[in-house]
């Protein structure tokens, strides 16, 4: 927030502002014309000279052209990998650091195995996909898988070819149980901010984000539940941006009817309706299919089929690929 | 005609002084040839004689004709979709505010992008050779992306060049690669609404600096304004300055603004909820073109018209796909670029009022009432 007297400002023009009581860039910015002239004394040249200053002072880095930006702020648009080079291929080298991601399917679709998995690639240094930084896993509905993490630890061993063999996966994971919104809301907003200016965080990840706002409201309260997903979204978004975080959601399903070839048949889509759908950036649905292929690590078992469906995503064609879960992780398959 | 003195913005003390002394019409102080003399004076003595050239002067008149002319010789950036275009009368206008509102994953993004590519055509392709400008404010914006939509623009355009074997184009494409693109597209991320309206005021000084700059998309002006602790009344207010000043810009600079608008849905009187753009019944003032966005099916998007000062409402199908069939992968060039396929399916619905078509609701459940205030 800078005051006025590093603006740049003539003489004249910053004491009158000061009179005034415009004191930050911002609430000069958020001011309009007619109380600037009226109440600062200014002239029309010096107003906009003022905002000039102003929004120069808020938004440093300017205009840059893409070639510029592409350099200077590789960070931004680095990409984690999901822990299985097929999907990370699908997923043009796996899951976004800016904005939030969003997988959503029904109950035992794989959305906390995908998560987990990350959990672990994201300690991967960035030559291995990884973004080399912990993780914090916000629990709302279950209790956190800790047996099936333990099972992934020695299935994603650190073996990299540099001296990194003594990575202890389990050190960098911060697990958060939650049970209602007010509580999710003052982590996000109080809490999980110092975490991050403290310890290398590079993904947060919230399972789940329907558990709490579907029961935590009244059917008629929708306004109220609509400004509270519009606070933790907003937040999440800020958070990603300012520390160069993946942000990944998981939300249940609804059965929407929907047509299809003049049928009507039941479609499950994302939870939780438009306004939270406007806070998601990337949105990845999960689904189980009936068919079942061998389970790779033991022959005499049959592991299920799923799919994998970008439904919006910036920088990825709406298309999907099928997966499977099996004891060893998340893999994509043919 | 005879102006009197009096019809002058100045102030009474040297009215009254002309007055007296005789001077009752602008015509009295100086003639066709020049000063009169003695008005000179008086003029030189009250210190007006500078400023009365600028007092009396009269803006330069146009005609509707005129006015006409000029918008149809103003250039329109293509959107590569010729039902949108048709739409659209050829594409977006330069010195217009252009909004594109449509529920997330409608192609929003994609458009903007888009167009950001499709300024930049040499002129000798139809295109504008300009630059332009992206606010990003919803971490929507991939170079990976917009690479993919220059390479499938410039092969493109490269095609066009190779039948039409002209030597204007073959210089013009050599210049126009995916690096100029990328070079020739300014971006910057804001992460509030402060941030926002700083670089909405900061364009003016930018186009000052940056004459081919002839699109500035905004993507999008919602989010920053709805996830914010504003209430509606300050909202408004800052929305309204930030149109105002965009709108401005456009004007002056003659620049295409597109901006991107989220959708919410609002409750009617009888309990019935329909998918309206989001910041409420104001914003709409702004733009001159409103167009609604949705997602059909996979890959086939569909355009409503909403509002326009030129065109009444109609809608269009447009689809996302490959520039070129060549590829054999699909999977690989579904979204790299937009071509329309179903020229002909454009749609005119009969009611001016129509609610959307359903099928545009891409993402609403039942639990959507959320009211926007």
């Amino acid at each position: 927030m800078a005051s006025p007297d590093i603006l740049d400002l003539p003489e004249k023009v910053r004491e009158n502002l000061e009179k005034a009581g415009w004191v930050s860039s911002n609430s000069i910015l958020m001011s309009s014309d007619h109380e600037l002239r009226k109440l600062g004394n200014l002239t029309k040249e010096e107003c906009e000279l003022v905002r000039t200053r102003a929004a120069q002072s808020v938004l440093a880095s300017g205009f840059i052209s893409v070639t510029e930006a592409v350099c200077s702020l590789k960070e931004k648009w680095q990409r984690l990998s999901v822990g299985c080079s097929k999907l990370d291929r699908f997923l043009r080298g796996g899951v976004g650091v800016q904005g939030i991601t969003e997988i959503a399917g029904e109950s035992g679709s794989g959305k906390t195995q995908l998560c987990l998995q990350m959990a672990l690639t994201v300690q991967y240094p960035v030559t291995y996909g990884g973004l080399s930084g912990g993780a914090v896993y916000i629990c709302t509905e279950d209790a956190f898988p800790s047996r099936r993490l333990q099972e992934l630890f020695c299935c994603f061993p650190p073996t990299f070819s540099e001296a990194q063999t003594n990575m202890n996966f389990g050190d960098s994971i911060f697990i958060e149980h939650i049970g209602d919104v007010e509580s999710l809301k003052q982590c996000l907003l109080v809490r999980l901010p110092q975490l991050l200016t403290q310890r290398k965080v590079k993904l947060v990840v919230v399972d789940s984000i329907a558990g709490l706002f579907r029961s935590d409201y009244d059917p008629g309260d929708a306004v109220n539940r609509a400004k509270d997903l519009q606070v933790v979204g907003g937040q999440l978004h800020k958070l990603a941006e300012q520390f160069h975080l993946a942000v990944i959601c998981v939300n249940q399903v609804t059965n929407v009817a929907g047509k299809k070839n003049n049928e009507t048949q039941q479609q499950p889509v994302a939870a939780l309706g438009l306004a939270w759908a406007n806070m998601v950036t990337t949105r990845l649905q999960l689904c189980r299919t009936a068919h079942t292929v061998p389970d790779p690590h033991q022959p005499d078992h049959t592991v299920c089929v799923r799919t994998l469906q970008v439904v919006f995503a910036p920088n990825l064609p709406s298309d999907s690929c099928h997966f499977i879960v099996t004891k060893a992780g998340v893999f994509g398959i043919n | 005609m005879l102006r009197s003195v009096a019809s002058l913005p100045l102030p009474g003390s040297v009215q009254a002084r002309l007055r007296n002394q005789g001077f009752v019409y602008c015509e009295d102080l100086c003639s066709e040839k020049g000063y009169d003399s003695e008005g000179e004076k008086v003029m030189k003595q009250l210190g007006i004689d500078e400023r009365l050239a600028s007092l009396t002067y009269v803006p330069p008149t146009k005609s509707a004709l005129d006015v006409w002319h000029d918008e149809c010789l103003s250039p329109r950036i293509v959107t590569f979709s010729k039902a949108v275009d048709d739409m659209l009368d050829g594409g977006i206008a330069v010195g217009e505010i252009t909004e594109l509102c449509g529920a997330p994953g409608s192609g929003k993004t994609q458009i903007s992008l888009q167009m950001c590519v499709d300024v930049q055509i040499p002129r000798s392709f139809g295109g504008l050779s300009g630059e332009a400008l992206f606010i990003d404010t919803e971490s929507g914006f991939t170079p990976d992306r917009l690479k993919e939509i220059a390479e499938a623009c410039v092969d493109h355009c490269q095609l066009v060049a190779l039948h039409q074997n002209e030597q204007d184009m073959g210089q013009q494409i050599e210049k126009f690669t995916v690096d100029t693109i990328m070079q020739g597209l300014y971006y910057t991320a804001t992460h509030d609404y402060v941030e926002l309206v700083a670089a909405i005021y900061s364009i003016k000084e930018f186009l000052q600096q940056k004459r081919q700059v002839r699109l500035v998309v905004v993507d999008s002006v919602a989010f920053p304004f709805r996830s914010g602790i504003l209430n509606s009344l300050q909202r408004t207010r800052a929305l309204c300055d930030i149109m105002q000043e965009l709108k401005m810009v456009a004007m002056r600079y003659n620049v295409a603004v597109l901006v991107t608008n989220q959708l919410t849905t609002k409750v009617g009187p009888a309990n019935e909820s329909r998918l309206v753009p989001a910041l409420g019944d104001s914003f709409g003032h702004y733009s001159s073109q409103r167009l609604m966005l949705g997602c059909l099916q996979r890959e086939c998007y569909a355009a409503v018209l909403f509002k326009s000062v030129r065109r009444k409402q109609s809608s269009a199908k447009f689809q996302k796909e490959a520039s070129s069939m060549k590829q054999a992968d699909l999977r690989v060039m579904v979204k790299r670029a937009f071509k329309s396929v179903c020229t002909s399916t454009i749609v005119v619905f009969p009611n001016p009022l129509c609610p959307i078509p359903s099928t545009l609701s891409a993402v609403k459940t039942p639990e959507d009432t959320e009211e926007d205030l």
